[in-house]
């Protein structure tokens, strides 16, 4: 006997993501969700954006990684709340599910916060598949990951609003044409803002921040 | 390996639907669109993994893949994307709004009554 089901698998994660979404609102808090592959620089730019941001605003960091919590201690000097997920107690994850990252917002004081960051785990595939209920996704390649990222994972960057390409410092020694990048990108998400930074410099972040700036007052006025 | 999750998934969602049902699940029939990046052979791995000992361990995951269909927002027409480049091949436009692909859901099952 054959029964019609018709059910999304991930509909749990989606209506939990959703959820998220209010409570979010409701605060008037602001989420960034950053993606990557493993060692483009997400932690290293949130470093750098809490740092030139955090006089202004009120900010927390949760951060998901398989396991160690190497990236909390780092971001630990910062003096904001930081909550470290490790994904390895519910059977060492790749991405973070949403009802994870409300666990982390819930034990956040977040009537006191104006922006949240969430540090996905390193990994362009599995994230994407994850809503989290942030406002923005924004995914990460640094130059030396070269052009083709884009075209091998689309759907991250068609669920992404912001590019940022990192290490550009590094363009002189690379060879990797960074205006390639940029094509690709924009061939599979036409809507993606692109900002050309390198956290290691700060070049480039102005525009970057900027953007963010430009989302917390959005946020503020709904 | 988000296979594993959602293999996990797939069997709560079954275990859902069957509640108290007294069944041997024979087969479910999903649809995974292209985008969704899915290994059948990995989700089938997973799903043995997480379905031994349930009524479920000896059902057939039958996976039908969805291919990616975009359609034009500049000329109207839809299409097939074959590679990851979101581009109208009538008018080259790269407003393309997506049809299908990235589907993830347990279109049936098969059960026998016990």
């Amino acid at each position: 006997m054959e029964i019609k089901i018709l059910r999304r698998v991930l509909a749990a994660n989606e209506a939990v993501a959703k959820s998220n979404k209010e409570l979010f609102s409701q605060h008037g808090v602001l989420v960034l969700n950053l993606m990557s592959s493993p060692g483009s620089g997400k932690t290293c730019i949130i470093e750098q954006s809490v740092e030139a941001l955090k006089n202004d605003y009120r900010i927390a960091v949760i951060i998901g990684d398989i396991t160690s919590t190497i990236d909390a201690q780092r971001l630990s000097g910062l003096g904001v709340p930081i909550i470290q997920i490790n994904t390895e107690p519910f059977g060492g994850e790749c991405h973070l599910e949403a009802s994870w990252v409300r666990e982390a917002a819930l034990s956040l004081n977040l009537q006191d916060l104006d922006l949240i960051f969430i540090e996905n785990v390193g990994n362009l595939v599995c994230p994407a598949e994850f809503d989290t209920g942030a406002d923005k996704n924004v995914v990460i390649v640094s130059l030396p990951e070269g052009e083709d990222k884009p075209l091998k994972y689309p759907l991250m960057f068609r669920i992404s609003s912001v590019l940022l390409v990192n290490k550009i410092d590094l363009a002189s020694v690379l060879d990797v044409d960074k205006k390639t990048l940029h094509r690709n990108a924009l061939q599979v998400n036409p809507n993606l803002q692109i900002f050309d930074i390198s956290a290691k410099t700060g070049e480039g972040f102005d525009a970057w921040l900027k953007w963010i700036e430009a989302e917390l007052r959005k946020k503020r006025q709904q | 390996m988000h296979e594993l999750t959602i293999a996990e998934n797939i069997k709560k969602t079954i275990e859902e639907v069957l509640k108290d049902k007294k069944a041997v699940v024979t087969r479910i029939n999903l649809r995974v669109g292209k985008l969704r990046a899915v290994v059948p052979e990995a989700l089938i791995f997973c799903f043995k993994f997480v379905a031994e000992g349930s009524s479920m361990e000896n059902a057939e995951l039958k996976i039908q893949e969805i291919p990616v269909k975009g359609i034009c927002k500049k000329c109207d027409r839809d299409f097939v994307i074959d590679e990851p480049l979101f581009i109208c091949p009538f008018c080259g436009s790269n407003h393309v709004e997506l049809l299908s692909g990235r589907e993830l859901e347990i279109e049936s099952i098969e059960i026998e009554e016990g």
